[in-house]
């Protein structure tokens, strides 16, 4: 049977297919990666695509949590010395109501008072980077002002009722701040109405009717102001898992995303290994079957 | 009687035969790597006897002509298998251009320097209005949504100016293309003539292997149907039936523009611009990309930066930015585009924001330190906001369906190769030329020309004998 004569074209093609391979091998093996087109692996370019979105979202919410947490931290000290303050004031207020002081103590008392009230209305106005933590959306207005013309004085809250949430990339809600007027004058539990109505219980230097009443009232402000505190805590450690979480997906994400990208070094250089071989057999069977001729025979 | 010059005449035809015969293996040695060359066999024949007293006496053999050893059925087959090896082979090409503007989407790094990082764009862009949420009123977190939403703007342009630059390209090259196949028609017109003329009814050997050299370049260029007709005639047609080719007139492609793309006509002035996307060829292949596969892609992230651009405006406008007022667009569009035809949103999105305090983390009336807007509007990267996925799961199925495709031309077009290489091997056993084949063939006439002469030497002996009447006489 009669055979293309010029076979060697299709010799030289298959030279060319494996040079093209071993080309491709060396690229993968150079870059390290297996998919460096998306036709090399389009499922797992489009993967690709996905998990570097998953990853850069995971790595920027770490960047906000440990800011964020910075923020809820300076909320959360400034209520532990609220607590603190109103613990003293507590005392100072028993102490007043015992019967045994006479008026001139009675009024230093009421000037101490004074002191702890303006030292929580300066704590209600503790700040994070220029920013009121306790006015609710209005971080620009401090959520406090003390009006000390009139008796008892009266504290005007200025903020709103806003309360803000940071959304994990879970879509998990982690609430990020409380509004004053939750904390130091919800109705009920008001501790600087409170606070005001004892320095003025005391200051005339004979204890008023309703420092008793008041005294309890600030012991069950003090209660509340704690619960708030909770509610503070509880995000701070919230926060921090969702934190933690998201470092250990990102990690998790990451390998996943080595294995879907990396080239197997060692399957690599076999195969390379394999095209080489070829393309010498190759080169030495088109420089044998180039030379005969029967021509060179005649 | 039969004489001894009958014997003499029978020599002497016999060495015109080989003479003939050792010509067209010259001829075919020397045309051994010709493209298009169809090897040539000698067409030997037994002269008529001639019969004289009952007893027939054979007279000899003569090499009437060469037969080109062609089988048009094969060449045929194996210019169709072009048109379509051709027409995925440019295909292939010119995608692989186009997939390289994607390639950031293989990195496992946010590279956003480039269009390849439309996809690491998006998560930075909706990221930093995640981070937007810890501190709403932080002018550095402002600024990095400004400048993360610049990135993202500025590399769906260059993604569409690229691809419309490599639409030019592809334009400008199928007007050259057309060119050659116009010349290419004429010269088939021109062989029909000659065809026609010398030779009507039998293979025009030298003729018909630069006609069938033609169609093979043609078939590189343009998907076409050939058509035999009446004396060794060939008409040309496109595969829809326009006429190229009829006999010796050939009518040439024209171009137009039309819709800022060249157009192509036949010679009635019909477009025929599908016809030649469908037919193959380079051309064909060519079209294909610039008229479906990039219109595809740009539509595509038309889409996509239409989406993500009305649907934060939308949720900005609907905030209260950080001086209290109302929110305004973050993102320019094109006048006139919208969900339903977002043509030109990929190249003509811009960021009209230069304020960042006009972001509008907080929700409507709200003061600086809230957050909900903002919250909204990183939930919008999670949304399914784009045809009811979420923006990077629209970005990773488009790159996804855009890798398939090249990866698919490029299995069809690994298969077509195959094919045509088969072909190729099969029409190269039968009018290749062997050269082992023709020096045995050399071989062979050799013998038989030396063969002839020594019977004419032989006969001329005899006669010399004849003449001197059976006397041997010493002559030279």
């Amino acid at each position: 049977m009669r055979v293309n004569p010029q076979y060697m074209t299709n010799l030289v093609g298959s030279l060319d297919a494996t040079s093209s391979t071993e080309q491709r091998l060396t690229e993968e093996l150079a870059s390290g990666s297996q998919v460096n087109a998306l036709s090399d692996s389009p499922i797992a370019a489009g993967e690709n695509v996905l998990l570097s979105a998953q990853i850069g979202s995971d790595d920027s919410f770490s960047q906000t949590a440990s800011s964020t947490t910075s923020m809820l931290q300076v909320s959360d000290s400034t209520l532990g010395s609220v607590v603190s303050q109103l613990t003293t004031a507590i005392s100072l207020a028993t102490e007043a109501n015992n019967g045994t002081l006479n008026s001139s103590d009675l009024q230093s008392i009421s000037q101490q008072l004074a002191g702890i009230r303006d030292e929580v209305v300066s704590l209600a106005n503790s700040t994070y980077l220029g920013n009121f933590v306790f006015s609710g959306s209005q971080g620009s207005t401090a959520p406090y002002s003390l009006d000390t013309s009139s008796s008892p004085a009266v504290a005007t809250y200025n903020g709103d009722t806003d309360v803000d949430w940071l959304e994990t990339p879970t879509g998990q809600k982690i609430q990020l701040n409380v509004p004053g007027s939750q904390v130091f004058s919800a109705a009920g539990t008001d501790v600087l109405g409170t606070l005001n109505a004892l320095v003025a219980d005391f200051s005339s230097g004979i204890a008023a009717p309703t420092a008793v009443t008041d005294t309890q009232a600030l012991s069950s402000a003090l209660n509340y102001v704690s619960q708030q505190r909770v509610v503070i805590d509880n995000s701070i450690s919230r926060l921090t898992a969702a934190e933690n979480y998201t470092q250990s997906e990102a990690t998790q994400l990451t390998a996943v995303q080595t294995n879907l990208l990396q080239a197997d070094a060692g399957q690599i250089a076999t195969q390379l290994s394999t095209a080489e071989t070829q393309q010498t057999a190759l080169s030495q069977v088109i420089a044998t079957l180039g030379r005969q001729s029967l021509f060179n025979d005649l | 009687m039969a004489t001894i010059s009958t014997a003499f005449s029978i020599a002497t035809g016999a060495l015109d035969a080989d003479q003939s015969a050792l010509n067209i293996v010259a001829n075919n040695t020397a045309n051994a790597n010709t493209p298009g060359y169809t090897r040539e066999i000698p067409n030997w024949e037994q002269n008529d006897s001639v019969s004289l007293n009952g007893v027939s006496y054979g007279m000899g053999a003569s090499v009437t002509r060469s037969e080109s050893q062609r089988s048009l059925v094969l060449e045929r087959a194996m210019q169709q298998q072009t048109q379509t090896e051709s027409a995925s082979s440019a295909r292939l090409t010119a995608l692989n251009q186009m997939q390289a503007l994607f390639s950031g989407a293989t990195s496992a790094g946010t590279d956003t320097s480039t269009a390849s990082g439309i996809g690491s764009d998006l998560t930075n862009f909706f990221d930093s209005l995640s981070s937007l949420e810890g501190s709403p009123s932080d002018d550095a977190q402002r600024e990095q949504v400004l400048s993360t939403a610049g990135t993202l703007a500025s590399d769906f342009n260059s993604a569409a100016s690229q691809l419309g630059s490599q639409q030019e390209s592809l334009d400008e090259q199928s007007a050259s293309l057309v060119g050659q196949a116009n010349t290419l028609l004429t010269s088939i017109a021109q062989l029909n003539i000659e065809i026609e003329s010398t030779s009507p009814t039998a293979d025009a050997g030298t003729l018909e292997d630069q006609r069938q050299e033609d169609l093979t370049q043609l078939s590189q260029l343009i998907g076409i149907n050939e058509i035999t007709t009446e004396n060794n005639g060939l008409s040309i047609t496109t595969p829809g039936g326009a006429l190229l080719v009829s006999g010796g007139q050939a009518s040439p492609i024209t171009t137009g523009l039309s819709g800022g793309v060249t157009h192509f006509y036949d010679a009635e002035g019909n477009d025929i611009t599908g016809d030649l996307t469908a037919g193959g060829g380079e051309l064909g292949g060519i079209l294909t990309v610039r008229d479906q596969d990039i219109p595809q892609a740009e539509s595509a992230l038309d889409t996509l930066a239409y989406a993500v651009a009305s649907t934060i405006n939308t949720l900005n406008q609907g905030g209260t930015d950080l001086n209290g007022s109302p929110g305004s667009s973050i993102f320019g569009l094109p006048a006139g585009a919208s969900a339903a035809n977002p043509a030109g949103s990929a190249s003509g999105i811009t960021v009209l924001m230069t304020d960042p305090s006009e972001i509008a983390a907080a929700a409507s009336g709200q003061g600086s330190s809230d957050n909900t807007n903002a919250v909204a509007m990183a939930r919008a990267g999670q949304s399914a906001i784009v045809n009811g996925i979420t923006p990077t799961a629209y970005f990773s199925d488009f790159v996804t369906t855009f890798g398939s495709l090249v990866s698919e031309v490029s299995g069809e077009n690994t298969a077509q190769q195959a094919a045509l290489t088969q072909l190729q091997n099969q029409i190269g056993s039968l009018s290749g030329v062997d050269l082992n084949e023709e020096a045995a063939q050399l071989e062979t006439l050799e013998q038989s020309y030396q063969a002839a002469s020594k019977l004419f030497t032989i006969l001329d002996q005899v006669m010399v004998s004849a003449l001197n009447l059976g006397v041997e006489t010493s002559y030279t």
